[in-house]
């Protein structure tokens, strides 16, 4: 299986054995290639993002159909259930109340971060069938970067009342 | 009780200052809004309020002075807990994680609920961060068993 990059197509959409990176710092959008991405076949996902001093890097792959890491909405549900709108759907004015300041410390952390999983899918094929983690958090505030697995759950929660 | 001079507080972090509120147990409300440079002229002033009724402390009650320029380098990470009691005491705590934060703490037998309460100011845990054990979402009644690990996630980045 050949990877390549390519950049989104909105008419087209995104082709198929693509790398995407995400870098929409809204949830709508988000949603939205989420949802893309979970109708097809071989797509992987890096969406970053980062807040002044945080931030997070989630990646979702899905090989031959079958997600080998859970979605972006499975895992947060202010994605499933976005409450901003994308930037083209809002007004000049409702966009520059939505803007606030940016540490460029933070964006270059989140950047980095893409950069590893990348750099993982790039170099590891193991990392596409069994990725050792899959969601990244930082926090320039406690100096530490954790690291989830975010594997897909069983239909059959093993904890009783769980949801998958 | 310590009492730090604006240097020492300068140079801390946010997650450090609400554990000095929390451990000196000033009544400071504060959220995630709060920025540093407030959180530190609020302790300071209580420190003020604190000394202006408290007698000194004797000197053998008084704190070794901070090391490094900035006290800098007696930081410990501010979630984790006191080291452990040995590997019984380890096997009995659970790790919990919110975004970047971590630890393992001795919450077994507490409902997730519980745990969020004890911990939501260490670990910055929200009330909007969805409970996770093992992986499967759980709610707030839940009871926390060994083996388990608990994870709130906190919510992706969008400079919101």
């Amino acid at each position: 299986m050949t990877w390549t990059s390519a950049p989104v197509d909105t008419e087209a959409g995104v082709v198929q054995d693509t790398v995407v990176l995400v870098g929409v710092d809204n949830n709508d959008t988000k949603n939205l290639i989420d949802r893309y991405a979970g109708g097809q076949d071989n797509i992987i996902v890096i969406c970053g993002g980062n807040d002044l001093t945080d931030g997070n890097v989630q990646v979702c792959i899905r090989q031959d159909g079958k997600e080998v890491t859970q979605s972006l909405s499975t895992v947060h549900d202010e994605i499933a259930h976005p409450k901003d709108r994308s930037p083209h759907k809002m007004s000049c004015e409702e966009l520059a109340i939505a803007s606030t300041p940016q540490l460029f410390f933070a964006n270059e952390t989140v950047a980095i971060l893409m950069c590893w999983v990348f750099w993982h899918v790039a170099e590891h094929p193991s990392y596409l069938f069994s990725p050792t983690f899959a969601e990244l958090f930082f926090d320039m505030e406690i100096g530490k970067v954790n690291a989830y697995p975010r594997l897909p759950q069983p239909s059959t929660p093993s904890i009783p009342g769980a949801t998958p | 009780m310590k009492t730090y001079t604006q240097e020492e507080l300068v140079g801390r972090g946010k997650l450090e200052l609400k554990q000095i509120i929390q451990q000196e147990g000033y009544d400071i409300t504060y959220n995630n809004a709060t920025t540093q440079p407030e959180l530190v002229t609020e302790i300071l002033d209580r420190q003020e309020k604190r000394a202006a009724v408290a007698p000194p402390p004797r000197p053998d009650e008084q704190e070794p002075p901070a090391a490094g320029p900035r006290g800098r380098r007696d930081r410990q990470p501010a979630e984790e807990p006191p080291p452990g009691q040995g590997q019984q005491a380890a096997a009995k705590k659970i790790r919990i994680a919110c975004g970047a934060s971590s630890g393992n703490y001795p919450v077994i037998g507490l409902t997730v609920g519980a745990a969020r309460a004890e911990l939501h100011q260490v670990l910055n845990i929200g009330s909007e961060h969805m409970p996770r054990v093992r992986g499967s979402q759980v709610d707030n009644d839940y009871v926390l068993k060994e083996g388990d690990d608990l994870e709130f996630v906190r919510n992706a980045g969008d400079k919101a």
